[in-house]
């Protein structure tokens, strides 16, 4: 949540800075265009108005100037053939002075001193108004006044800009010519335009008064764009890192899937117990999920679990492992499946900061009888054939400490099926959003019952249901099935070939009878003296623990001891009216442990475990039953 | 039935098991295995040489042993263990428990 809040300010900061971006353009572009738009126009107004009035002024000035050249022209002509340089500067200093509209005459002599085009420049000071004479430094033969005022009588050039002033000028040029017609001189007079000149230097300064905002507006585009630019190539550089993270975390997450899949047991057939068939399926809606379903055969009963861990990806499959595993190590000690579920629930419970909680189903199938023990915490109840199982909800693990689960019990037929599944099931969603539903899982569960299908079958069958169900949408919620079919084993009365029975008081000095007992069903079962020695040691614990819990004050109770010989088995049925007592709930002996740390006590359910090759106790009718047995391996 | 002799030697006690020393002739065993606790650092050494059979109740008196002799600086040996013995000190974790002769 909180990685989705910094995302989502991210991004709107970044729709920020791309609205001023663009604003602060659109701005600087509309200043700009407007500044220059109002400049023109005021230009052009007053143009407009005073080239009415000018056009007639421009044409009296322009008449003006050439008139007063033209009476130049005489006395100039006179003056340069005589050499009189000094009168000739003098006749153009006063002509100068009488004229308002000229600034200036050029008078360049065609044969100068050097016999070359020599020419002087007379122009009225700007502050003094005085007539100031300036030799020309630069080729003036190449300016169009002096060219074209040689050809023709009279020529106005175009306007250029002075190289003494920062002013338009025009120039009206004409040829000197002495008595004989000869062109001695160019006079050219110089005419400021200055009207024009005063538009040029507005326009100049209307700019100049915009320059700075728009200048200034300029930068700070400038500004942003820069840190538009840092910042994309820190978020370029940030999607790299975050890539980086994301292919590390889906590379975890993979394996994280692989470790939980290999935490379920293999659904295969459990070929040392043929009368249970069982076949299960999880499919995660993430790579890893809450869902989970365990199942082991211990002392011929088979235990199993399902179960559905509130959430769903990383937090429920964190839970999953840790309820798992709780599981495992229970159902090895603990018999009673609302025990195992109790154990569960208060480890949980206890520390459970985060609310998560579990819907398990647990239950204990006794392979020998077809009677299910079960206890169901908040969990769906499983189909028994074509029915759902009668259950009592309790409450889901992990909700409150020492809650009191019910323990439930029905006998399985031979033949029946038993279906657990996760709500991943039922409201798996289709493109639609419907749900799969009950009905829909009924009718799959109806047929699949009716035609006797094996648990491998019923899966599939159900799987494939689901998935033309659900099509392409994408899985919603982790889903689960279990499914097994109870077969009970065949009657093997038939093949009893031998029955002992023996009667013990509850004294330990009498055991000695039941090493000669035991030791004489072994000679007639043909059995060697190490398997002697190893049946012989477990009875002998088994009674030796009756003796001391299930009568431990000494009373006037018995032991029954019933031997059977089979083709495969001897087997071993101890039986005592004693208070209930069950040794295979019994804490195992920790045999790693020092001479120092080791308790005395619990090496007898050891023993008996590692010397039998099946163990399984039952409370049947006030009485403690415990079946022993050992396989035949002729010695 | 079950039979113990005890000797006393210089450096060490030896006591032999002769016959089954299963959970109805532990009591008495256990009294009889008393003369060892006084040890006094002396190595102790079962011979288990006829040892026919042991049970948990036998196994409870060999660890009271360790626990007792130990502590007084005396090793416990165990000598002449049958294949069948074996299995079940292996299976006990008793092997590691004591060391063989």
């Amino acid at each position: 949540m909180e990685m989705k809040t910094t995302k989502l300010t991210t991004r709107l900061s970044s729709i920020a800075v791309l609205i001023v971006a663009a604003l602060l353009l659109e701005l600087t572009t509309a200043m700009q265009y407007f500044s220059t738009r109002t400049g023109i126009t005021r230009q052009m107004v007053e143009m407009a108005h005073r080239d009415l009035s000018e056009s007639d002024r421009t044409a009296e000035l322009k008449r003006e100037v050439e008139l007063t050249v033209a009476q130049m022209l005489p006395t100039l002509g006179r003056l340069t053939s005589q050499l009189a340089s000094d009168s000739l500067h003098l006749y153009i200093d006063e002509i100068l002075g009488q004229q308002d509209e000229i600034v200036g005459f050029d008078f360049c002599l065609v044969k100068g001193k050097n016999g070359k085009p020599d020419g002087i420049y007379i122009y009225k000071d700007d502050k003094t108004g005085a007539p100031t004479e300036h030799h020309i430094d630069f080729d003036f033969t190449k300016r169009s006044w002096y060219q074209e005022g040689i050809k023709c009588d009279g020529f106005w050039s175009e306007p250029y800009m002075s190289n003494y002033k920062v002013i338009l000028m025009c120039t009206y040029s004409r040829p000197v010519r002495d008595a004989e017609g000869q062109i001695v001189a160019i006079l050219g007079a110089d005419v400021p335009m200055r009207d024009v000149s005063a538009l040029a230097s507005q326009l100049f300064e209307d700019q100049q008064r915009s320059l700075l905002p728009i200048v200034l507006l300029h930068g700070l585009g400038l500004l942003l764009l820069a840190f538009i630019i840092v910042r994309s190539v820190r978020s370029i550089r940030r999607l790299q890192v975050v890539g980086a993270e994301k292919e590390r975390i889906a590379n975890e997450l993979s394996i994280a899937s692989r470790i939980q899949q290999a935490m379920l047991p293999k659904a295969a057939p459990l070929p040392e117990h043929g009368n249970v068939e069982l076949s299960a399926a999880l499919t995660p809606a993430r790579e890893v999920g809450g869902d989970f379903y365990d199942f082991v055969v211990r002392d011929e009963k088979l235990f199993f679990c399902i179960g559905d861990v509130s959430g769903k990806g990383v937090p429920a499959a964190l839970v999953m492992a840790m309820a798992i595993s709780a599981f495992r190590m229970m159902s090895e000690h603990e018999s009673a499946p609302e025990r195992i579920i109790a154990q569960i629930n208060n480890s949980m419970a206890r520390d459970n900061d985060y609310n998560m909680f579990i819907t398990l189903f647990i239950g204990v199938l006794d392979l020998k009888t077809g009677k299910l023990l079960y206890s169901n915490a908040g969990h769906k109840p499983p189909m028994i054939d074509k029915q759902p199982l009668p259950v009592t909800p309790n409450l889901p693990v992990g909700i409150l400490p020492e809650f009191d689960f019910a323990l439930q019990e029905t006998t399985i037929k031979k033949g029946s099926t038993l279906f657990l599944y996760t709500d991943g099931l039922t409201e798996a969603e289709n493109e639609t959003h419907e749900l799969f539903g009950l009905e829909r899982m009924q009718a799959i569960i109806d047929s699949a019952v009716q035609e006797e299908v094996s648990p491998e079958v019923f899966i599939d069958r159900m799987t494939e249901a689901v998935h033309d169900f659900v099509g392409e949408t994408e899985q919603s919620d982790d889903l689960t099935m279990l499914a097994l079919r109870y077969q009970s084993k065949q009657d093997c009365t038939a093949d009893i070939e031998l029955q002992h029975h023996l009667t013990l008081p509850c004294d330990v000095a009498q055991t000695t009878r039941l090493g000669e007992w035991i030791e004489g069903i072994c000679e007639t079962a043909s059995l060697s003296a190490s398997a002697t020695m190893q049946i012989n040691l477990a009875i002998e614990e088994a009674v030796v623990n009756v003796m001391k819990y299930a009568y431990p004050d000494n009373s006037n109770g018995e032991v029954q001891i019933d031997a059977s010989i089979d083709h495969e088995w001897l087997k071993f049925i101890i039986t005592d009216a004693g208070r209930p007592f069950d040794p295979t709930t019994s804490d195992d002996v920790d045999t790693s442990l020092s001479a120092e740390e080791r308790n005395i006590g619990g090496l007898g359910i050891h023993l008996m475990r590692k010397m039998m090759d099946s163990i399984n106790y039952e409370r049947i009718d006030g009485h403690n039953v415990l079946t022993m047995g050992k396989k035949i391996v002729k010695g | 039935m079950m039979k113990t002799t005890f000797k006393e030697e210089k450096e060490h006690l030896v006591m032999a098991f002769d016959g089954r020393l299963d959970t109805a002739a532990s009591s008495q065993t256990e009294e009889d295995m008393r003369v060892l606790y006084d040890c006094e650092g002396r190595d102790i050494i079962l011979d288990c040489t006829n040892l026919q059979y042991i049970s948990s109740s036998g196994l409870r008196l060999f660890l009271g042993l360790i626990k007792k002799a130990r502590p007084k600086g005396s090793h416990v040996y165990l000598t002449g263990v049958s294949d069948d013995l074996r299995q079940v000190l292996d299976e006990t974790g008793f092997t590691a428990l004591f060391e063989m002769l």
